[in-house]
């Protein structure tokens, strides 16, 4: 298999890259990012993994590679996984990494000589939270089409279809829809709100939430991969807790405030601090639970989520807890 | 056993469950289902109220499986449902089982009383999550009627009101689990609802109760649990609306016997 990965740069991208690498039936594997090098990637086996810098909102550059590099090489499988991870960005250059490049990237795969695979790295957040779903969200879960939402939201839901569109095509398509992926610097919403030493929570709601590790976001990207299921495919996390336990977890402190003042509290704290966190991102999910239902993944990718997260605790948690396990 | 010796163990217990707390020594299912906190918490204090302020009776729990899914069906009353807290302490009293209730939509949103349900071992009432809990071996505890149930006029008591379309029948059909109907009398008279304010509302309720009593009074509850309906057709019977409608129509008729034959046979309101 030679595999072509989006995003290799980033977190996910380079566990995906790694795995591959280290893989017996993955003979090369194509890492392109938008860095020039790459350290990390630059020490594995050099005979099995190329780097390349290829910005991918630039068609020219997309199709260059597609049908140049790609096809050369006989790349058969394309993960992708580019999407702009802040959310503090916006605009028409953050869109068109996150849309425009997806649609041009699978179009230039479908019919292509030697691509039969591509599985899409999508985000749990597409669906739609309300009082009224269930709190197991399955494929066929609504997705969320407010136009109030934020760019990174409607971007995620834009991209998402956009792939879901050329299902039942030539191209053996996998959408993953990840739940979130709670490690630092992959855009973690979750990650950074427990970057707090206090974390403020709905007063009244402990919903219920699922976090991926990037291990097993890896580990469901390779199953895809290796499979030969089409369509979506839900991909839950090992750890699924109460917010509140999530907070417990990371060794910060719960303090449950009325809701409507969480809005303005995290407002200047993101104005204070320049945060990631956006409390207007999260506030369906901080009332309603919201836990993806993974049966179709276990069942036709063979995916089950196997490693615990590694929760953000602060360094005097940490250092407690060496010290406890050395006593 | 001695007083001080009930006593000795109840701290030693509130301790234990104290030091299990704080080590996070417990599990939360993937509906938010705390069973350590219903042990420990819900359930004791809930216990007096079903035991000493209700003095609730019970008819037919040999009817309650001891094992795997069921439907428990019951009728619904009341200014605030305590008439379902009461039915899920019946059940985990008669078999020590958890009763899986099904909420509306409206009590999720409710803040204190969304997480508390959720803990309590409560889910949304929809098909999915119903099928999934029947189908992982719990007790559903369903209540057709909705909040028909609950705002009815006082004249109305222990009339039957509309049992929605079904849908709790065609979970039962679909994963093949038996109904199991249950009368709840006594909750009608013990906080009767005297007006709806309409004007004050909050978090989406069609009105705000005020009950005729400041506590809900002390009425004697009765729970009476009907034999187990099983239906032909299995899950292909789900998808014909025919069928569901005889299946609802049956379990709605087995309810209200229930009901109509506790009624007749309690002395009175209070005793």
């Amino acid at each position: 298999m030679k595999v072509l990965v989006t995003g290799a740069t980033a977190p996910l991208g380079e566990a995906v890259v790694r795995g591959l690498v280290a893989a017996r039936d993955v003979e090369l594997v194509l890492a392109i990012g938008r860095e020039p090098s790459h350290d990390a990637l630059a020490r594995l086996d050099p005979a099995r993994l190329v780097y390349r810098a290829v910005d991918l909102t630039r068609p020219r550059a997309l199709h260059d590679l597609v049908w140049g590099e790609a096809r050369e090489r006989g790349v058969d499988a394309v993960v992708h996984d580019m999407l702009h991870r802040s959310a503090r960005d916006r605009g028409s250059g953050v869109h068109a990494q996150n849309v425009d490049a997806v649609r041009e990237l699978v179009l230039a795969c479908t019919d292509h000589p030697t691509i039969r695979r591509f599985v899409y790295r999508s985000y749990g957040e597409v669906y739609a939270l309300r009082h009224t779903t269930s709190d197991l969200v399955d494929e066929e879960a609504p997705l969320d089409f407010d136009p109030a939402s934020p760019q990174w939201l409607r971007d995620r839901v834009e991209a998402d279809l956009t792939v879901c569109a050329h299902l039942g095509g030539p191209l053996s398509i996998a959408v993953l829809r990840c739940a979130e992926i709670l490690a630092p610097g992959v855009g973690s919403q979750l990650w950074d709100y427990l970057q707090s030493r206090f974390c403020l929570r709905p007063l009244g709601f402990d919903p219920m939430l699922n976090v991926l590790s990037l291990e097993d976001a890896a580990a469901a990207i390779a199953a895809a991969l290796r499979g030969s299921a089409t369509g979506v495919f839900n991909v839950p996390g090992r750890d699924t807790l109460p917010l509140s336990a999530a907070i417990e977890e990371s060794g910060r402190g719960d303090l449950p405030v009325p809701g409507p003042l969480l809005a303005p509290l995290y407002g200047l704290r993101r104005w204070l601090a320049g945060s990631e966190f956006r409390y207007g991102m999260n506030v369906r999910r901080f009332h309603f639970g919201g836990v993806l239902d993974g049966t179709r993944a276990r069942g036709e990718l063979g995916f089950m989520p196997r490693t615990p997260v590694h929760w953000p605790r602060a360094w005097w948690h940490l250092l407690l807890e060496r010290l406890g396990a050395r006593a | 056993m001695t007083e001080p010796d009930i006593w000795d163990e109840r701290v030693a217990g509130a301790i234990a469950a104290l030091r299990q707390r704080l080590t996070g020594d417990y599990e939360v299912d993937e509906f938010g289902f705390d069973k350590h906190l219903t042990d420990s918490v819900f359930l004791p204090l809930l216990r007096p109220l079903y035991r000493n302020w209700f003095r609730t009776e019970v008819v037919g729990a040999e009817n309650i499986p001891t094992e795997g899914g069921a439907l428990v069906v019951a009728n619904h009353s009341g200014t605030i449902p305590l008439d379902a807290v009461m039915l899920a302490v019946g059940v985990h009293e008669a078999a020590q089982r958890y009763l899986r209730l099904l909420g509306a939509d409206l009590l999720f949103r409710m803040p204190v009383l969304s997480e508390l349900a959720r803990k309590g071992g409560g889910t949304l009432a929809c098909n999915p999550d119903a099928e999934r809990l029947m189908r992982a071996g719990d007790l559903v505890g369903v209540f057709p009627e909705g909040f028909k149930g609950v705002g009815k006029p006082f004249a109305d008591r222990y009339k039957l009101q509309r049992f929605g379309r079904g849908g709790f029948v065609s979970a039962a059909l679909r994963t093949g689990v038996p109904i199991i109907p249950v009368a709840i009398v006594g909750a009608e008279e013990s906080w009767p609802v005297l007006a709806k304010v309409t004007a004050l509302r909050a978090f989406g309720a069609p009105y705000l109760p005020i009950p005729a009593s400041p506590v809900p009074l002390p009425v004697r509850y009765h729970l009476r649990y009907g034999p187990p309906l099983r239906f032909a057709g299995g899950p292909d019977a789900a998808a014909d609306p025919t069928a569901v409608a005889i299946a609802a129509r049956e379990a709605r008729t087995a309810l209200e016997q229930l009901l109509d034959g506790a009624c007749a046979a309690r002395d009175g309101v209070f005793r």
